[in-house]
């Protein structure tokens, strides 16, 4: 890979980084599977190319992540005060805002950007290099989201989001709308994906209505990546394995398509390949664990038994020399029987016994 | 006899039938009236079915009544829903993972039980808050306190139960609601926390409410006695009479 292409990888990994911490939220820690993600990915990048059209690409990009979380609060909304299952949310708002994404973008199906000013292009003239620039503007502001994010989940509000996806009914009991933490949460998940969406028009000088399509496989890509190498831990830890995973997933697409393994159009099958894959290798290394375990313990299962066969067998022997040697001596005994002196040393032992125990009352 | 400003919770006419007009109709609570005096604690008994479970689900606000009124503090909780009243109500259920989230930390989930009684800060784990779950973490004397950072999820069901009670506790309720919470546990643990529960709801003067299968313990623990049956309360024990009474005698309640 040239540098440029690990460069590229890099940037795309960053940006598409945003949209997996934008679903991360609802579906990690609100345990909410949010598929209103693809629809407002879309408008943040139809928002932001909208208003860079007319130059004005930082408003762009603010509007879209209000945009987004407006979308984000409607779906908590019909989830939670009006009992709507949150799967079927998500696709109601997701599919209503692909209407509203075409009366944004006045009718048309897409806006090129070629020419106009974005962020990126407005950096470029400071900075001077075409990609330095949009490694940098693009890492800064995930650093910066990710620890607003990050120090936003320990705030007080934060805490109470997670608790929200972890025990519910506790929440409610300490007193706590759960209602609106999980409207808060998706707000936030939906902001999140918008602001990816935008910063990708930007970058990309294009925007798509139909772009949404096959994203949320891409998003899960790169949370379940992130968390098959580096588990599920906390959600600092969490939030940037999900970038981390994203990143990695890019090199993952790049290396494929060099290989010309399938042909450029069949990114969202390879996207879903890899995605099933990851999800694979917890439950396949469970089955591999369990098979290890279980020769280990056959292994050691035989060693005791046969071990014991012998031990049982060794045993056997000797109970069964005692078994003779005391009848011999049974035998012998009562050869003896009529020996009185024998007899009289017996009695005298007890005797002594009972003196001992009686304190020497014969005495 | 009492002045109703001493009561801490008055239900008038508790009426909850499940599956009305069906033959599998069940009359849960049947006009059930009951006063709890401020800072008493009292123990329920009853065979299953009986109503107890339902009584605290009405009370708590997890089931809507079809008759009746609740009085907290002299203020009407009937309609109100169940996250308000929570404010005031603290409940610990037989099961120890309904109390506590499993996957954040001790102190997180105390954190969370105090949040609506700390004074207002922006981040949950400050230093003064940390110190006062450490001091009300070593009343249990089960080292709890040097695992704050632990997950919950992590601990067994005796420390999260005894967790839940420290939880509970701080929040600072008006009304405790025990629904057998000491029934999953072994025999020493069970004892551990119900005698950290007396030590808490003395301390706290806090009113409180003790469902349990265990007649012994509903006679030892708290200051008067309820036996449910059939949705209704059969037998009211308190002082001297309480007392007198045989737990064999009682035991036969069920029978």
């Amino acid at each position: 890979m040239t540098i440029a292409q690990v460069l590229s990888a890099v940037q795309l990994g960053l940006l598409y980084g945003i949209l997996a911490v934008g679903l991360y939220i609802p579906f990690r820690i609100l345990d909410i599977a949010d598929m209103s993600v693809q629809g407002t990915f879309t408008m943040g990048m139809i928002i932001a190319a909208v208003f860079s059209y007319d130059r004005m690409p930082f408003l762009g990009i603010i509007v879209a992540i209000l945009g987004g979380a407006i979308c984000g609060v409607i779906t908590g909304i019909l989830h939670t005060k009006f009992n709507i299952p949150s799967i079927l949310s998500g696709i109601l708002t997701m599919t209503a805002i692909y209407t509203v994404n075409l009366i944004i973008a006045s009718g048309k199906a897409n806006i090129s950007l070629i020419g106009k000013d974005t962020i990126y292009t407005i950096a470029d003239k400071m900075i001077g290099n075409d990609q330095i620039t949009k490694t940098i503007v693009t890492l800064l502001i995930v650093v910066l989201m990710t620890t607003l994010i990050s120090v936003f989940f320990h705030t007080r509000t934060g805490l109470t989001i997670r608790a929200t996806g972890d025990n519910a009914a506790m929440v409610r009991h300490t007193s706590i709308n759960t209602d609106n933490m999980k409207m808060i949460g998706l707000g936030l998940g939906n902001a999140m994906a918008a602001l990816s969406g935008a910063l990708i028009s930007q970058y990309n000088l294009f925007a798509d209505v139909n772009s949404g399509t096959g994203i949320l496989v891409v998003a899960l890509a790169a949370i379940i990546i992130g968390e098959t190498l580096f588990r599920r831990n906390g959600v600092t830890l969490g939030l940037i394995s999900t970038v981390v995973g994203s990143i990695i997933y890019r090199f993952i697409i790049a290396i494929a398509l060099k290989f010309d393994v399938l042909p450029s159009y069949a990114l969202n099958l390879i996207s879903t390949i890899i995605v099933i894959i990851a999800l694979m290798v917890p439950a396949i290394k469970e089955t591999r664990d369990r098979q290890a375990k279980k020769r280990l313990h056959l292994e050691l299962a035989n060693k005791y038994l046969n071990n014991n066969n012998n031990v049982l067998t060794t045993t056997d022997k000797s109970i069964s020399d005692k078994k003779n040697i005391s009848d011999k001596e049974n035998i012998s005994e009562k050869e003896n029987m009529s020996d009185k002196k024998n007899m009289s040393d017996k009695k005298n032992i007890s005797d002594q016994l009972l003196d001992k125990k009686s304190g020497g009352k014969n005495e | 006899m009492n002045n109703s400003n001493d009561l801490m919770l008055r239900i008038r006419r508790m009426t909850k039938v499940f599956f009305p007009g069906t033959s599998n109709e069940k009359i849960a609570l049947n006009r059930v009236n009951l006063d709890l005096e401020k800072g008493e604690f009292v123990t329920i008994l009853g065979a299953n079915g009986s109503g107890k479970t339902t009584l605290f689900n009405a009370i708590c606000g997890t089931l809507e009544l079809d008759d009746g009124i609740v009085i907290l503090d002299g203020s009407d909780i009937t309609w109100e829903k169940e996250h308000k009243r929570a404010l005031h109500i603290s409940r610990i259920y037989q099961d120890p993972q309904m109390g506590t989230a499993p996957n954040l930390t001790i102190a997180e989930n105390l954190a969370l039980a105090y949040t609506r009684k700390a004074s207002p800060s922006l981040f949950p784990l400050n230093k003064k808050d940390y110190r006062f779950f450490h001091e009300q973490l070593e009343i249990l004397e089960m080292d709890l306190e040097l695992r704050m950072n632990t997950k919950i999820g992590l601990l067994s069901g005796g420390q999260r139960q005894a967790v839940s009670l420290v939880m509970e506790i701080i929040s600072q309720p008006k009304l405790l609601l025990l629904d057998e919470h000491t029934a999953a546990l072994d025999p020493q643990t069970s004892e551990k926390i119900l005698d950290v529960t007396n030590t808490f709801v003395r301390n706290a003067g806090v009113t409180t409410m003790m469902i349990t299968h265990n007649v012994q313990d509903a006679l030892t623990n708290g200051d008067r006695t309820i036996v449910f049956s059939g949705g209704k309360i059969v037998h009211d024990y308190r002082g001297a009479e309480r007392d007198a009474l045989d737990p064999n005698d009682l035991q036969k309640l069920y029978g």
